[in-house]
C-alpha cells in the first residue's frame, strides 16, 4: 500500500528513541521475500557501490547491464536457498488502481533511485525470475498487491518477512519483518520488527483501523487532525 | 497497556527539527495523533470515533479493508471478462511466474499493455494472435456476447477476429499441450505477422532455433533519418551480446573453466 512519510515516521522517530533491536539470525528459519522489494533493494545497492567506481566498471552504468545485476541477484539468493529452510519470493499482480487510496504526493517506497540517466533495466524482472528458476525456489505471482499474500504465507509458514516496505509493519505475523536495509547478506542476522514495536499495546484490528483511516481517503486529513487532536496524546510515561 | 509512550511535545519538537512542508507535516501529525489515540481509548471507542466520520455507502467497503488485514483471503482462480474462470494451467502458469502479467491482464480486462505509455502499434500487433486465441475461448464458454469481440489498446478498441486469421491458431484449451516444433512455429507466426511483411524472410542455412531471434530483431530494426546511427550501434551491440551468451556465457555452470 505505501503510506507516506509512514517510514520517516518510523525510522527517524520512533525507532531513533528506543533500543528495540531484537536479533534474528534466518538461518534454517522459513522465509518469505517480498520479490519486488528485493530486486530493487540489490538494484539501489548496486548503484550506490557503483558510485565510487569508474565509469567502465560501473554495472549499473547503462540499462543493459544485466551481467553484475545477475550475479549480485544469484549470488544473494543462493545465501537463502544454501541456509534457509522453505524460501517463497512473492510478487505483486496486476495492479487495480484503488478509488479510495489516498492520494500521495510521492510513492512510499523505502527505495528511491536519483533522477540520473540509468534507469532501472527493464527486463530485471525477467532476469530475476529466470534466476529463481534455476535456483528452484518457489515463486508465486499475486493477483493484486504482494503484501497481504506475503503476509498469508508467513503466517501459514511461521516464517520471516524479508523485505523493505513498512506496510509489513502494519500486520500482525508470528515470527516477524526483517528489513533488507538492516540484514547481514553474508550471515543473514540482522533485526527483526513486530508490529507491536510500532502499535505498543494494539491489536491487529486496531492498527487495521489506523491503517485504512490514514492510508485510504475516507476522511479528509483535515478532519482527522482536528478530531483526533492533540489532546487525547499521552504526555506522561505509564506502564 | 503501553510502555515509555513517547509524548506530543516530543513529537511536536521533532516535526519542527525535520522542517517538513504542509502536507508532510499534516500527514505525519495524522499519523502520530491518531495513533496516540487509539491507543488511549482502545480499538472499540476508536472505530465508533472514526465511523461517524465516515459516509454511510463507504462504510461497507471501510469495515472490509479493516477485515482484510487479519483475514486474508486467498483467491484459486482468476475471471475473464465473461466471468469464466480460467483454465488452471493458465492460473498455474501465472501464479508461478511463467506467464506473464500482460497477457492475464487481456483475459481479465480486455485491455492490451494497460500501463503502457508508448504507442507503437508493432508491439500490440504482436499480441493480437493472443487476442483472438483468447476472446476466441472466453466467448465460447459464455452465452453473453455483448461487447465481447473488443480489445482495448491505448484508448481504442481493436477487433482481433477481424484482424487475424485464425486458421493456424491454436484453440486456448489445448496451447499448453502442443508439441515444441508447432510452439515455434506459433511465436515465429506472432512476429510474422507483427512484420506485415511484404516479402518473407529468406532462411537459407539459419538454424531453425535463431529464427525467431531474428524475426524479433528484423522487427525492431526500424532505421529512420534520426535513429540510424543509434539503431545501429544498438543492433551491434545485441549481436554481439547474443554470441556472448549462447558462445561464451555460463552463469556458474562452468565457474572456473575457460570457455
Amino acid at each position: 500500500m505505501g503510506i507516506p512519510y509512514f517510514y520517516t515516521l518510523i525510522d527517524d522517530f520512533f525507532f531513533s528513541k528506543k533500543n528495540l533491536l531484537k536479533p534474528v539470525n534466518l538461518i534454517n528459519q522459513n522465509v518469505i521475500i517480498d520479490g519486488y522489494s528485493f530486486f530493487y533493494f540489490i538494484y539501489a545497492e548496486t548503484r550506490r557501490q557503483d558510485q565510487s567506481k569508474s565509469m567502465a566498471q560501473r554495472v549499473t552504468a547503462t540499462q543493459f547491464g544485466y551481467d553484475g545485476l545477475w550475479e549480485k541477484l544469484l549470488n544473494s539468493l543462493q545465501q537463502f536457498k544454501s541456509r534457509c529452510n522453505e524460501i517463497v519470493v512473492v510478487f505483486d499482480g496486476i495492479g487495480k488502481s484503488d478509488k479510495h487510496r489516498r492520494p500521495d504526493p510521492e510513492r512510499a517506497s523505502s527505495v528511491i533511485f536519483n533522477d540520473d540517466c540509468a534507469g532501472i533495466p527493464s527486463l530485471i524482472r525477467d532476469e530475476f525470475l529466470m534466476i529463481l528458476k534455476e535456483l528452484a525456489i518457489e515463486v508465486f505471482v499475486c493477483i493484486g498487491e504482494a503484501d497481504p499474500m506475503v503476509v498469508h504465507l508467513a503466517r501459514e509458514h511461521n516464517a520471516y518477512i524479508v523485505a523493505l516496505d513498512t506496510d509489513y509493519y502494519l500486520y500482525k505475523i508470528n515470527r516477524g519483518y526483517v528489513p533488507l536495509s538492516d540484514l547481514n547478506s553474508e550471515t543473514l542476522a540482522g533485526p527483526y520488527y513486530e508490529m507491536t514495536d510500532v502499535f505498543q499495546g494494539m491489536t491487529q484490528k486496531g492498527v487495521a483501523l489506523w491503517a485504512t483511516a490514514i492510508g485510504y481517503d475516507f476522511i479528509s486529513l483535515e478532519t482527522l487532525q482536528v478530531n483526533f487532536n492533540c489532546l487525547y496524546v499521552i504526555e506522561i510515561t505509564f506502564v | 497497556m503501553v510502555k515509555n509512550a513517547i509524548g506530543k511535545r516530543e513529537f511536536n519538537r521533532w516535526l519542527n527539527e525535520i522542517g517538513s512542508d504542509e502536507d508532510k507535516r499534516q500527514r505525519l501529525i495524522c499519523q502520530f495523533y491518531l495513533l496516540r489515540y487509539i491507543q488511549k481509548v482502545g480499538y472499540d471507542k476508536a472505530y465508533e470515533d472514526v465511523t461517524k466520520l465516515i459516509s454511510s455507502e463507504d462504510q461497507v467497503e471501510f469495515n472490509k479493508i479493516i477485515e482484510g488485514y487479519d483475514i486474508i483471503s486467498t483467491k484459486d482462480s482468476i475471471f475473464t471478462l465473461n466471468h469464466n474462470p480460467i483454465p488452471k494451467f493458465l492460473f498455474n502458469g501465472y501464479v508461478n511466474g511463467k506467464i506473464d502479467r500482460a497477457t492475464i491482464d487481456i483475459v481479465m480486462t480486455r485491455n492490451v499493455l494497460r500501463c503502457w505509455e508508448r504507442t507503437d502499434e508493432t508491439y500490440f500487433n504482436l499480441l493480437l494472435p493472443i487476442c483472438h486465441i483468447i476472446l476466441k475461448w472466453d466467448n465460447s464458454k459464455s452465452m453473453n456476447q455483448l461487447n465481447s469481440s473488443l480489445v482495448t489498446f491505448n484508448g481504442k478498441e481493436y477487433n482481433p477476429f477481424e484482424l487475424v486469421d485464425s486458421d493456424d491458431l491454436p484453440l486456448l484449451d489445448g496451447i499448453h499441450k502442443i508439441d515444441k516444433t508447432y510452439r515455434k512455429k506459433f511465436v515465429l507466426g506472432c512476429v510474422d505477422f507483427a512484420r506485415h511483411p511484404k516479402e518473407p524472410i529468406t532462411w537459407k542455412q539459419i538454424h531453425g532455433d535463431y529464427k525467431f531471434w531474428l524475426s524479433v530483431l528484423k522487427l525492431w530494426y526500424r532505421p529512420n533519418q534520426e535513429n540510424d546511427c543509434k539503431l545501429k550501434t544498438m543492433l551491434v551491440a545485441m549481436i554481439i551480446s547474443f554470441l556472448k551468451h549462447v558462445f561464451l556465457d555460463t552463469y556458474g555452470e562452468t565457474q572456473g573453466m575457460l570457455p
